[in-house]
């Protein structure tokens, strides 16, 4: 190492990366970033989440917003019928809290033109759907819990495995073969013993959920790592 | 009509969420209906930081928060966009590129001829001066505002090679039918739209592509399919000059006569295959606008404390792009210090999957372009490498700084 290492600094570059079809195209100051490692890319979408979430509510702004709210609501009482009473007065200091929060805004004027004229804030390629994963796992569970007691059988065989009613069964991996499929049931002798033709044991569909996540493809890794989730095809296939 | 406009949408889609907790909610009231109420408040405002003021904070944030649908251009709107980039993280695992456009509105001519009325073009239009042109975009937000939409639209469209999904009715087509864009084949993107200091909009985007850093990741070791990889990146994204950027004026009517032809729209892009043409236009862009300059947001902390915080100006590299592995070696008197390797080592493993990444790989890996030649077009060194960060700690201490890699490790 150098005693100055400063000195190597001589030799300055102030280019900001950049994309020349981009560049040339838009003739403006743009910023592209590859980020070829998952240290950059991590760095830059901790940096992109922290940037877009901003949190603008201080709690000293807060507490401005309450003290204008119960100064305007002693100033201007509520008028509704039961005006005075703790349960409207709380109402109506919430209310006026919601209102001065998202109401006293200061914005530029392109801000408000873009607004105007519905460009949305945030841009995406795809669209999102909130999917409440927790209430439906407690959901399943709760199901799971309340299944019927296994069926009593006079074979001396370890006993049935308990079942589930699903609905999109095909969906799953198609159970195993029981190992005491012949045990004298009239049933499909292609499905458990005991179960419907659309149905599943329940305990197969735990090792189911438990294995989605277990699952790696062989030429493209995702996070969900489900086959379905393989939207990258044979990425770098063509990377050349 | 901006401020009517969030009001409704704000009475439309946002409440208040009141926790269904009946001893809280008493607790509340009870709060109300306290004639100390105005005097804690007062004295809550001046002290912020007293824990009389995190008390009362506390007891109204357990009531309630504010819940629904999104208000346009609110900061909540801003907050939501944080579990998207994560769904997406989780789902297509990380981003390939982090772009950033800051569209000039001050040179587009589209602006300028919307805000002046001027909707038929004539070659004898006379392109205004600078001054002239920033306070004609200043003047008329909107004309500047939907040139930028169409722009950033029909960038994330051409260029960048998906279109926006609240833009079109139809489903983003299947990976294998999408066409090879600007970035390579892109999966799918996040785009964020900014305001600058002075309200003109910029443009942030994250987007995935078939080449993800997990692709890359895995074929760290593969020789080939690195050498490809850097390939493709080099054909992507540039850190120098591709040639000496010369300021030819432009030869159609302007008032201000010293007008580079580059930043007249009105002249045409040369085509890619005319290479020189290509580079000389791309160098005169590049020089007069994607040139690190220091300013305020240079100096925000934590980093921008000690340093410019988006780490510019960076060294020269002679050598190609290539990757670095980061870690800390022992000086001959015993010091361990950070250096760069261009030499991949091993892939090093404590035996713990990542719960983000999924990985046991914790080799630091970083991407490092080739910048020949400094802030000109020419190289200036002879071969070497260097990595450079500087880092000042504690005691203003150096921790992180340029390292000769080439000269050090023999690579």
């Amino acid at each position: 190492m150098d005693a100055n290492p400063f000195c190597v600094l001589a030799i300055i570059c102030r280019v900001v990366t950049y994309s020349p079809a981009l560049t040339a195209v838009l003739r403006c100051n743009t910023d592209v970033q590859s980020l070829g490692t998952m240290s950059q890319a991590l760095a830059a979408t901790y940096y992109l989440a922290k940037y877009v979430s901003k949190n603008s509510e201080t709690q000293a702004a807060t507490l401005s917003l309450i003290q204008a709210a119960q100064q305007h609501i002693q100033d201007h009482p509520s008028v509704a019928s039961d005006s005075g009473t703790i349960p409207r007065t709380a109402k109506h200091l919430l209310t006026r809290f919601l209102n001065s929060m998202t109401g006293r805004t200061e914005v530029s004027r392109p801000m408000a033109a873009l607004a105007l004229m519905d460009t949305p804030a945030n841009l995406f390629s795809h669209s999102f759907q909130s999917v409440h994963v927790f209430p439906a796992s407690a959901y399943l569970k709760q199901l799971i819990d309340a299944r019927p007691a296994p069926m009593q059988v006079d074979d001396p065989d370890p006993p049935p495995e308990p079942i589930l009613q699903v609905n999109d069964a095909e969906l799953m991996d198609p159970p195993p073969e029981p190992d005491n499929a012949d045990n004298g049931d009239d049933s499909d002798s292609s499905s458990c013993t005991n179960m419907d033709s659309d149905s599943l044991p329940a305990d197969d569909i735990l090792n189911n959920i438990g294995r989605v996540d277990e699952h790696d493809c062989d030429d493209v890794f995702t996070m969900t790592a489900m086959p379905t989730a393989c939207v990258r095809g044979q990425g770098g296939g063509g990377v050349g | 009509m901006f401020n009517i406009y969030q009001r409704v949408v704000t009475s439309r889609r946002v409440s208040l969420l009141v926790r269904n907790n009946s001893t809280s909610i008493q607790r509340f009231m009870q709060l109300c209906a306290n004639p100390e109420l105005p005097t804690w408040l007062q004295y809550c405002v001046e002290n912020p930081r007293s824990k009389r003021a995190d008390d009362l904070y506390k007891e109204i944030a357990a009531v309630a928060h504010v819940a629904g649908s999104s208000v346009p251009w609110s900061p909540l709107e801003r907050k939501s966009v944080l579990s998207k980039i994560i769904s997406m993280f989780c789902y297509l695992s990380a981003p390939s590129f982090f772009l950033t456009i800051s569209p000039s509105d001050n040179d587009s001519i589209l602006t300028l001829r919307i805000a002046q009325g001027e909707w038929r073009f004539s070659t004898e239009w006379h392109l205004p001066s600078l001054q002239e042109r920033t306070r004609v975009t200043t003047d008329h937000p909107i004309a500047s505002a939907r040139i930028f939409t169409m722009l950033m639209f029909a960038v994330l469209e051409l260029l960048v090679g998906l279109p926006c999904e609240h833009a079109t009715r139809t489903s983003t087509p299947p990976v294998d039918a999408r066409l090879l864009g600007n970035f390579g084949v892109v999966i799918a993107f996040v785009a964020i739209i900014e305001l600058q200091l002075r309200g003109t909009p910029h443009l942030h985007a994250l987007i995935f592509c078939d080449v993800s850093p997990q692709f890359v990741r895995r074929n760290l070791d593969d020789p080939q399919i690195r050498e490809q990889i850097l390939h493709r990146i080099d054909t992507i994204v540039k850190a120098a000059l591709p040639c000496e950027p010369i300021a030819v004026p432009s030869r159609q009517p302007c008032q201000d006569e010293s007008t580079p032809a580059f930043r007249d729209q009105r002249t045409a892009v040369p085509a890619p295959f005319n290479l020189s043409e290509f580079a000389a236009h791309v160098a005169g862009v590049v020089s007069s606008t994607n040139m690190h300059t220091h300013a305020l947001t240079c100096t925000k902390p934590p980093h921008g404390t000690t340093r410019c915080r988006t780490a510019y100006p960076r060294g020269s590299r002679n050598g190609p792009t290539t990757f670095l592995q980061l870690t800390l070696l022992r000086d001959p008197g015993g010091k361990e210090q950070p250096v760069a390797l261009s030499h991949i080592g091993p892939v090093l493993s404590d035996g713990v999957d990542d719960p983000l990444l999924r990985d046991r790989d914790k080799r630091v890996i970083v991407l490092e372009l080739s910048r020949p030649n400094g802030d000109g077009p020419h190289p200036v060194t002879e071969d070497g490498a260097y990595y450079v960060d500087i880092e000042l700690g504690e005691n203003s201490r150096c921790v992180l700084i340029a390292f000769p890699v080439a000269m050090q490790y023999g690579c």
